[in-house]
């Protein structure tokens, strides 16, 4: 049982990781290899600051409420192992803020010590008038892409840099599913038009003293247009910038005065922050994750393709729920084709 | 008189504060601090400077509340301020646990500090070996960097700042007219005073830039903080035990009990020991002596005896030191007023 997994941002490497983890032992010979054209540190999951947080509003498709749940319990599960750094994980507390009253997010029992900030944390913030505080986990893409690489090389598992110009051309080359994880990039395979670029630009600083994340909320301009100050492992994100089809790779200095400018603002401890390094990425938005299966017909036989893409501005928050359900779908094809009789124990 | 000159003898965090406070309060006043140690060689240098108050049994509470919060909310207002990396205070939020229900569920300073509420069920899940706890957000300040950031306030009001082993406090007679002693343990010697007396403290400052709250057992003997550039990872209390030197067993133990709170501590590197004797007494001693011998007098007013409570108070006693400096130099002036001819 051949499987390529195209795409080595978090999507892809945790996809490939959940189905060896599942599956390898049932089935002899799984053989799972990763192609890609961008590995860490050049994907868009190395320039997520990966703070986990959903969007605010509820997905318009109630599953992905329930992987990013899947997500957080995953990763909260490790806290209390000794690599959890390793991992590029850790707890991070912080505010939202916001110009006035707004309802409590779906997620808010799913976060640690979900509640309202009281008048004199507002006072931290004059342009706010209300408020959360809660604990939740950062983690840092390329850090985990690093951890994930390491165990998928352990566990065997080749990754290919290629170009991958057809899901053809991989199903010809002999995969029988094909798992496609390309994010951004999934309209060059198959022409998809629900799923756009939503460039960011961040700027990454050395401000240790800075334990808190902060984000900033303008319900007019949207989500990830107002500032937002996430501290990672060693050097704190900001950032601020979402711009629906905009495919420019090159750091703009307007975005930048308007991340420094915003970040200041509300944080003016940072005029003293060096910066570190300065980034673009481009979210794939889409209005709900592109999770599913489809077959192709190659010449006499049947590839499967299962999609995994369009996870927007939330892929590190609900990525392993994802990898979970790809795992499910996977398990399914391996009934039909009578691989296996019974599920994996550990399902 | 004129200019009223006044000694501030110590240079840790009270020296410093007190010699600020008095440059702001005290009219037409001189202000020379004198001590043999400096930043970064004081107590206050080793300390965490964490803002959760320790009980004084000989102090009412309502005084250490006013002391605590007005320390609190000066260092807020620098933390919220462009100053506050150079002064190094920084906010934290983490967690007070206890592995038994402590006696008082609500400690006084519960309004004090942030957000102050009890820990939830999945909170406690991180914490197996304790059945209670506290989340809240406070204040961390930095001595390293705050004593050089009073330092240049001082200097930039006109202060003083002398380097001198002081063994008597008669020394400062009659250079200076008013004396402020905020020596510490050096009190013990300075001032006479059995009642205080050194409680070691060995701590750990590591790396481990992954930990972003702080976590404190209510006994207050093992506790990680998360500052600015390390992670300081304590302690012990040792009533009477003067030893500076850092004992390698005691940091075995310190490290294992902070690993089993936090695991990834096991990741931590660059381990470096420290050692600080806090200058303990049943209650801070702030108050007036007038100094006689013979025909000469010297108003001192002291300032010491913190314990393991200096940098979360010191600003709400240094204020207060202040005010008694202050009374000092109006008894002065009305005995000698400026000649008129």
């Amino acid at each position: 049982m051949r499987v390529v997994v195209i795409g080595a941002g978090v999507i892809g490497l945790s996809t490939a990781l959940c189905i060896h983890e599942r599956y390898h032992s049932v089935l002899q010979s799984l053989d799972v290899k990763v192609y890609a054209e961008r590995f860490t540190p050049l994907t868009n999951t190395d320039v997520a600051a990966g703070l986990w947080q959903p969007y605010l509003s509820e997905p318009s498709n109630p599953q992905e409420a329930h992987w990013n749940q899947q997500t957080f319990n995953y990763l909260l599960s490790h806290i209390g192992s000794p690599n959890t750094a390793d991992m590029g994980l850790a707890p991070v507390s912080g505010y939202n803020l916001f110009r006035e009253a707004v309802p409590d997010p779906y997620w808010k029992d799913v976060v640690l010590g979900f509640r309202k900030l009281t008048p004199r944390e507002l006072d931290m913030f004059p342009d706010y008038s209300y408020g959360w505080f809660n604990t939740s986990l950062i983690l840092e893409g390329r850090k985990y892409l690093q951890w994930l690489t390491e165990r998928l090389t352990e566990r065997g598992v080749k990754f290919l840099l290629r170009k991958v110009e057809s899901f053809e051309e991989v199903a010809r080359g002999g995969a029988d599913v094909i798992i496609n994880c390309t994010g951004v990039w999934a309209g060059a395979l198959q022409p998809d038009p629900l799923l756009q670029p939503g460039r960011g630009q961040i700027i990454k600083v050395d401000a240790p003293w800075m334990k808190h994340f902060i984000i900033t909320h303008d319900p007019e301009r949207g989500i990830y247009k107002s500032p937002y100050i996430i501290p990672g492992i060693q050097a704190v994100t900001l950032g601020g910038i979402f711009q629906l089809g905009n495919w420019s790779e090159t750091n703009n200095i307007q975005d930048h005065n308007t991340i420094w400018e915003g970040c200041c603002r509300l944080e003016p401890t940072l005029k003293d922050a060096k910066i570190v390094s300065e980034c673009t990425g481009f979210r794939p938005v889409r209005p709900q994750v592109r999770l599913e299966r489809e077959q192709l017909h190659v010449g006499s036989s049947n590839t499967e393709v299962i999609h995994n893409y369009g996870h927007g501005g939330y892929g590190l928050t609900i990525h392993w729920g994802c990898a979970l359900e790809v795992a499910k779908i996977f398990g399914k094809i391996l009934e039909e084709r009578n691989l296996h009789r019974m599920p994996p124990s550990h399902l | 008189m004129d200019t009223v000159r006044i000694a501030a003898v110590g240079a840790g965090v009270m020296g410093l504060s007190t010699a600020v406070c008095i440059s702001k309060l005290v009219p037409r006043c001189s202000i020379t601090v004198i001590s043999d140690q400096f930043t970064p060689e004081t107590t206050s240098d080793v300390a965490a400077g964490m803002l959760i108050p320790p009980v004084y049994p000989d102090t009412p509470i309502h005084k250490q509340k006013q002391w605590f919060k007005e320390t609190f909310d000066h260092l807020f207002a620098i933390a919220n301020s462009a100053e506050a990396k150079d002064a190094g205070v920084l906010l934290v939020s983490g967690w007070q646990i206890f592995r038994s229900i402590p006696t008082e569920e609500v400690p006084f300073w519960s309004d004090v500090v942030l957000g102050f509420r009890n820990m939830t069920e999945d909170e406690l899940k991180k914490f197996p070996q304790h059945v209670f706890g506290q989340a809240f957000t406070t204040l961390k300040c930095e001595g390293p960097a705050y004593l050089p950031w009073l330092e240049k306030r001082l200097k930039g009001s006109g202060g003083l700042i002398l380097t001198r082993r002081i063994e008597d406090l008669w020394e400062l007679h009659p250079s200076f007219d008013i004396v402020v002693n905020c020596s510490g343990l050096g009190s013990r010697q300075l001032a006479g005073d059995p009642k205080i007396f050194p409680v070691r403290g060995q701590v750990l400052k590591v790396q481990a830039p992954w930990v972003k709250h702080f976590i404190r057992d209510g006994s207050g003997l093992t506790y990680i903080y998360p500052g600015i550039s390390n992670v300081t990872l304590g302690g012990t209390r040792q009533k009477g035990d003067w030893n500076l030197s850092p004992d390698a067993e005691i940091s075995k133990g310190i490290l294992s009990r902070c690993c089993a709170l936090e695991p990834s501590l096991r990741g931590a590197c660059d381990i470096r020991e420290k050692v600080g004797l806090r200058p303990s007494r049943p209650g801070v001693r702030l108050e007036k002596e007038l100094l006689a011998q013979g025909s000469r007098r010297l108003p001192v007013v002291h300032h010491y005896g913190h314990g393991s409570g200096g940098i979360a108070m010191h600003w709400g006693t240094a204020l207060e030191a202040a005010r008694l400096v202050s009374e000092c130099a109006q008894a002065l002036r009305t005995r000698a007023p400026k000649s008129k001819l």
